[in-house]
C-alpha cells in the first residue's frame, strides 16, 4: 500500500518536473524566437515622407486635438497660410498618453508633445488628405509628421521589434525644413534631368545626382543612366565607382548597375575599388591619430561591405585574392575593429560561394 | 475720555482697513513668500506642494530654488533610469513657463552641462504666453555673445539651445503678439548671428505681411551670415503672396513701375543674386522662395 503510494507520489513529481521543464524550453524558445519574429514598425522617415509629400505645411491644431488644422507655412504645395485642412489620422492623438515624449534611452520624459505647431508630410488622395510616408496599414499620418515644440521637433519612431512606436526627438524644425527642402530639390533636379534631350548633358546632370546626398534619388538616377546606350552607360558607371569619394549607398547602386550594364567587366572594377578602400584603411595614423578614413569610418565601412556582397551577384571568382587583403586589414586594422564580425561574416559568404562553386566546376 | 474711545476705536478700523487693502493687495507675494519658504523644508512632501502652489502661482522667484532642487534631484540619483520620469520640480518650472523665462536664462547661464540639459529638457512642457512675449523678447536678446561674455561664466556656444527654445516659443505665439514686432526687428541688428537668425524667424511668424519690416528683411539677404540670409530668402518666399499687396521697400523717383512692381523687382532680383550664394543652404532656400513668389505672381496674373 505504501509502495503504491510513494510511486503515485514519484510518478506525479515526474509529471510536475516534465510540465516544469517543457514549460522552461517554451519560455527559452519564445525568448530566444521573439527578436527574430519581432515585428517592426515603420518609423518616421524624413526623406521617405518629404520625396513622397503632395504638400508640406506647418500647421496648429488649436485648442482641440480632433484632426482640424490651419496653416501656418507651406513648404511645399500650394496650400495657403490660414487655411484649414482635415486630417482625420491627427484626432487619434487627442489623449496625451498618445504624445508622450520617450527619451532615447527609452525612458518617458513625463511630457506631451501639444500639436500648437506640426510639420505634415501630407499626399493628396480622393478621400482627402493622407501621410505620405509608410505604406498601407503600416502608414498614417504619425510617422508623417513632426511635431514642434519650442523649435525642436519630436518624431515617431520604434526603438525595438514589437515595442511600441512613441515621440521622440529629432532635432529642429529649421534642419527640418533644410532637409525637406534640399530633398525636394533632389526630386525636382531628377524630373528636370530626365527631360534634358542631349544624351551628354542628361548624363552629366544624372552623374550630379548620382554624387549627392539624398538615397531615393540615386537608383533613380541610375536607373536613367541605364536607359542610356550601354557603351555610354558602363563608361559612366566605370567612373562613378573609380570615384574614391564615392558615398556607400551610391557605390553599392552604381556596382550592381554595372553588373547588370556589362557583366562581365564589372568584377574587375568592383575589386578595383575594394583594393582602393582597402589600402585607405592600411594607412597608419599620423602624429595627430588622424587616418583617411577618420570620422567617415562608418560609411566607409558600409562601402567595404556593399562592394564585397555585390562580388556575389558579378560572377568573378578571381576576386578572392583581393579579399583575402581586405580581410587581412579587415583582421589587424582597429579602426575596422567595430566591423568586423559584420563585414567577416560576408567575407565569408563570398569565399563559401565561389569555393563551392569551384568545386561544382562553375566557371564565368 | 469718550472722545479717546472712539478716537482709538476709529484708528482701529482704518489700520484694519489698511491691514485688509495691503492684505488683499498683497496677498500673491505674502502666499508666494509663505510657498518659497516651505520650498526649504526638510519635509519631501511639504516641498512637493510648495512646488506646486508656486507653479499655481507661476512664480518667477521660485524659478532659481526649483532650478537647485533639480539639480539636487539629478545628482542624487547614478542614473537616469533610476529616476522617475515625473519630477515636482520640472513640473512646476513647466507650469511658471514663459513668465519665468529672464530668471530661468540667468538660471542657464551660471549652470553646469547637467542642469542645462534638465532646463533644455523643458522646452516640450513651456507653454508660451501672449502677455510673456516681451520677456521673451528681452530674453532672446540677452542670448547673445557679447551680454552673455559679460556674465561669470563663457560659453556662448552652448547659448544656442536656450535661443532655439526661446525662438520656438515666441514662434508659437505666431499672430497673438504682432506688438512685439518692433523689438523683434531691433534684434535683427544685434552683433550675434544666432540672435540675428532667431530674430528673423520669430518675425516671420508673428507678422500676417511683412509691411514696414520688409526693407529690413531685404537688407538681411546681404547679411554676412548664412543662417541669417536663409531665414531671411525663406521668410521672403513665405511672405510671396502677401508681397503683392506690399509697397515698394525702396521708391525710385521717375520710376515708370508700380510700387508693387518695384517691392517684386527688389525682392526677386536679391533673391536671384542669393541663387549664387556660396552657402547651399541659402541658394536652395532662395530657389524655394522665388519659386513660389513666382508661382503666386503667375496664379494672380492668370487670375486677373
Amino acid at each position: 500500500m505504501n509502495e503504491t503510494s510513494s510511486t503515485r507520489v514519484d510518478v506525479r513529481a515526474l509529471g510536475i518536473r516534465r510540465a516544469l521543464i517543457s514549460a522552461a524550453i517554451a519560455m527559452l524558445v519564445f525568448a530566444i524566437s521573439q527578436p527574430l519574429f519581432g515585428f517592426y514598425l515603420p518609423s518616421f522617415h524624413l526623406e521617405d515622407c518629404a520625396w513622397n509629400a503632395t504638400d508640406v505645411v506647418v500647421v496648429t491644431e488649436g485648442e482641440a486635438i480632433d484632426g482640424k488644422v490651419r496653416v501656418l507655412e507651406t513648404w511645399i504645395g500650394e496650400r495657403e497660410v490660414g487655411e484649414t485642412l482635415s486630417v482625420s489620422g491627427l484626432a487619434s492623438f487627442a489623449p496625451p498618453a498618445w504624445r508622450e515624449v520617450w527619451d532615447w534611452n527609452r525612458k518617458a520624459t513625463g511630457q506631451s508633445v501639444s500639436g500648437r505647431r506640426i510639420v505634415l508630410f501630407l499626399e493628396r488622395t480622393k478621400d482627402g488628405w493622407t501621410g505620405a510616408g509608410g505604406e498601407g496599414k503600416y502608414g498614417g499620418i504619425g510617422i508623417a509628421s513632426a511635431w514642434i515644440e519650442a523649435g525642436r521637433a519630436y518624431v515617431r519612431s520604434q526603438l525595438e521589434p514589437s515595442g511600441p512606436q512613441r515621440f521622440h526627438e529629432s532635432g529642429t524644425e529649421a534642419t527640418l525644413r533644410t532637409r525637406t527642402l534640399e530633398i525636394r530639390a533632389a526630386k525636382d533636379e531628377l524630373a528636370l534631368a530626365t527631360k534634358i534631350e542631349d544624351p551628354r548633358e542628361r548624363l552629366a546632370a544624372l552623374v550630379q545626382i548620382v554624387r549627392g546626398e539624398i538615397r531615393t534619388a540615386i537608383p533613380l538616377a541610375i536607373a536613367e543612366i541605364e536607359k542610356l546606350d550601354p557603351d555610354t552607360a558602363s563608361k559612366a558607371l566605370k567612373k562613378l565607382l573609380a570615384d574614391s569619394d564615392l558615398r556607400s549607398v551610391a557605390s553599392l547602386y552604381v556596382a550592381q548597375a554595372l553588373i547588370r550594364v556589362v557583366i562581365h567587366d564589372a568584377g574587375p572594377v568592383i575589386v578595383s575599388a575594394l583594393e582602393r578602400e582597402t589600402e585607405r584603411w592600411q594607412v597608419p595614423p599620423d602624429a595627430s591619430g588622424k587616418t583617411p578614413n577618420k570620422g567617415d569610418a562608418d560609411d566607409r565601412a558600409d562601402k567595404c561591405q556593399y562592394l564585397i556582397e555585390v562580388l556575389l551577384k558579378a560572377k568573378y571568382p578571381e576576386c578572392l585574392p583581393a579579399v583575402a587583403r581586405f580581410r587581412r586589414t579587415l583582421e589587424t586594422s582597429r579602426e575596422l575593429r567595430p566591423y568586423r564580425s559584420t563585414i567577416g561574416y560576408s567575407c565569408d559568404r563570398l569565399e563559401e560561394f565561389y569555393g563551392a562553386a569551384a568545386a561544382r566546376g562553375e566557371t564565368r | 475720555m469718550r472722545s479717546r474711545i472712539r478716537w482709538v476705536r476709529s484708528l482701529a478700523v482704518i489700520a484694519l482697513a489698511i491691514g485688509a487693502t495691503a492684505g488683499w493687495t498683497f496677498r500673491h507675494y505674502v502666499a508666494e513668500s509663505w510657498y518659497l519658504y516651505r520650498l526649504d523644508s526638510s519635509d519631501r512632501s511639504v516641498r512637493e506642494k510648495a512646488a506646486l502652489e508656486l507653479g499655481q502661482l507661476r512664480s518667477r522667484r521660485a524659478v532659481a530654488p526649483l532650478v537647485v532642487l533639480l539639480a539636487e534631484e539629478r545628482s542624487s540619483h547614478a542614473s537616469d533610469a533610476e529616476r522617475p520620469p515625473a519630477s515636482p520640480w520640472r513640473e512646476a518650472l513647466v507650469a511658471i513657463g514663459s513668465r519665468g523665462i529672464l530668471e530661468l536664462l540667468e538660471e542657464y547661464r551660471a549652470a553646469d552641462d547637467a542642469t542645462r540639459a534638465e532646463i533644455d529638457a523643458l522646452a516640450v512642457g513651456i507653454e508660451p504666453r501672449t502677455e510673456d512675449a516681451p520677456a521673451l523678447v528681452a530674453a532672446l536678446g540677452r542670448t547673445a555673445e557679447s551680454s552673455y561674455r559679460e556674465g561669470t561664466q563663457s560659453a556662448p556656444a552652448k547659448m544656442a539651445t536656450f535661443r532655439d527654445m526661446l525662438s520656438g516659443l515666441l514662434v508659437e505665439l505666431e499672430g497673438s503678439a504682432p506688438y512685439v514686432a518692433g523689438e523683434v526687428e531691433a534684434l535683427t541688428r544685434s552683433p550675434d548671428p544666432g540672435v540675428r537668425r532667431s530674430a528673423v524667424l520669430v518675425l516671420r511668424a508673428i507678422l500676417e505681411a511683412p509691411g514696414e519690416h520688409l526693407p529690413r528683411l531685404l537688407a538681411l539677404l546681404r547679411d554676412e551670415d548664412a543662417g541669417v540670409r536663409t531665414e531671411a530668402a525663406f521668410t521672403l518666399g513665405h511672405f510671396g503672396p502677401k508681397l503683392l499687396g506690399e509697397r515698394s521697400a525702396t521708391p525710385r523717383v521717375g520710376d515708370d513701375e508700380s510700387p508693387v512692381d518695384s517691392t517684386r523687382a527688389d525682392v526677386t532680383s536679391e533673391l536671384e543674386r542669393l541663387r549664387g550664394d556660396s552657402s547651399t543652404e541659402v541658394a536652395l532656400t532662395a530657389k524655394w522662395a522665388l519659386g513660389r513668389i513666382r508661382s503666386e505672381m503667375n496664379g494672380a496674373r492668370r487670375s486677373k
